[in-house]
């Protein structure tokens, strides 16, 4: 295999391999809104506090996700 | 009765399928979009815009959306605001009505110093929001100036029926530019359908060591107005808007109340750095050095925080928002007739939580920044 080649694959690879990070964005996404509606059903009258919370909560793991995102796209459409 | 029912509708919906995913692209292809991550420059001010703008003033794609944005807000607020009246009409009731719901959410984070932080996260909200929504336009990213394809940029030919030196030309969807090796792995009908639409003869691959300007790999459309947010350069400029803000903000909140004027703000300043450089601890004697350690590590680390926030704003609103373009152009070349609506709807969504997102945080960062405590922390908040 010439380097071309292998500097292709290994790009391709890299962007799949980096997607793998949003496995524990994912995760952390369900939890704050399993959580959230649950209080939410424990609590109706606080949903829209509980509601603002969970929309941040859900920001700062969606952003680890985002991040994996960026590091694959600049590996396809960049290098 | 009911089994035949049954049949037909899933007959329909497969037919639906085939036709949209198949039949119709077959018959109208269309112009497959290139995904570029860089924002193109369509005007150079002092450069030679063939040559990607070296020496001169770029105006980019993503500047172009964003002074439109800014042209579009300032506008329609000037409108509102030139005559208000105590019993709003529609427009003017829309407004406030949305302006309310923003100052409720900054209430809510910030209590009665909300006042105060508000200004800059509603225009950035607004901002952000009117900058996401562009995304949805038609026209944005798919009208622009065509120039010659370069590098892996699937080119096209330009239509036939275009004028020669005409100011508005189309790009023939029938006929991509392709090497010989793509043309010869063709089937036979689709060489057949190349002829017949006109197309050039495939194009041979460049040797090693020619140049490459001798190919003629065809027309691609570098688009006049793309989203502002899908350009890392707008996301970063409005996150590093948050952090001054947020520090400026914070400074503010952390002069006494005695002291007034410059030996004020020097305090407050001097105070607020304390939070981000606490060596106050390691001066105390004995064992309780240590816990002054530990508390004046865990001040760089908040300061370092606040730099990571920079970084996190950034790529959040950058990575939405692009990600949800290239998903665009991704379900465009796979169900290219109607496909692209559940994308635009699913983006209408991701465009206002973004902009909300921003906006939160923004709050939040400024309300922490904000706190004061220690030893000559004013009660209350």
């Amino acid at each position: 295999m010439d380097i071309e080649t292998a500097t292709v694959l290994a790009k391709y690879l890299g962007a799949g391999f980096a997607m793998i990070g949003t496995i524990g964005a994912g995760i952390g996404i369900g939890l704050a809104v399993g959580g959230a509606v649950q209080a939410m059903g424990r609590n109706p009258d606080a949903a829209s506090l509980i509601q603002t919370n969970m929309i941040l909560g859900v920001a700062f793991s969606e952003a680890i996700g985002i991040f994996c995102l960026v590091v694959s796209l600049i590996l396809l459409f960049v290098i | 009765m009911n089994a035949i029912a049954r049949l037909i509708r899933w007959a329909v919906i497969v037919g639906l399928f085939v036709f949209l995913c198949g039949i119709l692209p077959r018959l109208f292809p269309t112009i497959l979009p290139t995904v570029s991550v860089e924002a193109e420059p369509v005007l150079c001010l002092g450069g030679d815009l063939a040559h990607h703008c070296e020496g001169g003033f770029a105006v980019t794609n993503s500047l172009v959306a964003t002074l439109i944005v800014d042209v579009a807000l300032i506008a329609i607020f000037l409108i509102i605001s030139r005559s208000p009246r105590l019993v709003p009409g529609r427009l003017q009731n829309f407004f406030e009505a949305f302006i309310e719901i923003l100052y409720g959410q900054a209430e809510q984070v910030a209590g009665k110093n909300a006042a105060r932080i508000f200004p800059v996260g509603a225009t950035i909200f607004l901002f952000v929001f009117f900058a996401n929504y562009m995304e949805l336009l038609p026209g944005v990213e798919s009208v622009g100036y065509v120039h010659h394809a370069e590098g892996d940029v699937q080119g096209y030919e330009l239509d036939p029926s275009t004028p020669e030196g005409s100011f508005l030309v189309f790009l023939n969807p029938r006929c991509p530019v392709i090497t010989q090796d793509a043309y010869d792995r063709l089937t036979p009908a689709a060489q057949q359908a190349r002829a017949e639409a006109g197309c050039r003869e495939p194009i041979h691959e460049a040797a090693e060591g020619e140049g490459e300007s001798e190919v003629d790999r065809g027309w691609t459309v570098v688009p006049t107005v793309r989203t502002a947010s899908t350009d890392i350069n707008v996301t970063l400029a409005l996150a590093l808007m948050v952090f001054i803000s947020t520090q400026v903000y914070g400074a503010i909140n952390h002069i006494p109340h005695d002291r007034k004027g410059v030996a004020g703000v020097l305090t407050g300043i001097k105070r607020y750095a304390n939070k981000f450089f606490n060596t106050g601890g390691l001066k105390k004697p004995g064992p309780a050095k240590i816990f002054g350690a530990i508390d004046w590590f865990a001040s760089l680390l908040e300061g370092l925080g606040e730099f990571v926030r920079i970084v996190s704003f950034t790529f959040r609103l950058f990575g939405n928002i692009f990600a949800g373009t290239v998903l665009i152009f991704v379900v465009m070349s796979l169900v290219p007739y109607v496909g692209p609506v559940a994308t635009l709807l699913l983006e209408t969504f991701v465009g206002l939580i973004q902009a909300y997102v921003f906006m939160m945080l923004a709050f939040v960062f400024m309300n922490a920044a904000a706190q004061v405590h220690g030893e000559h922390g004013e009660a209350g908040h």
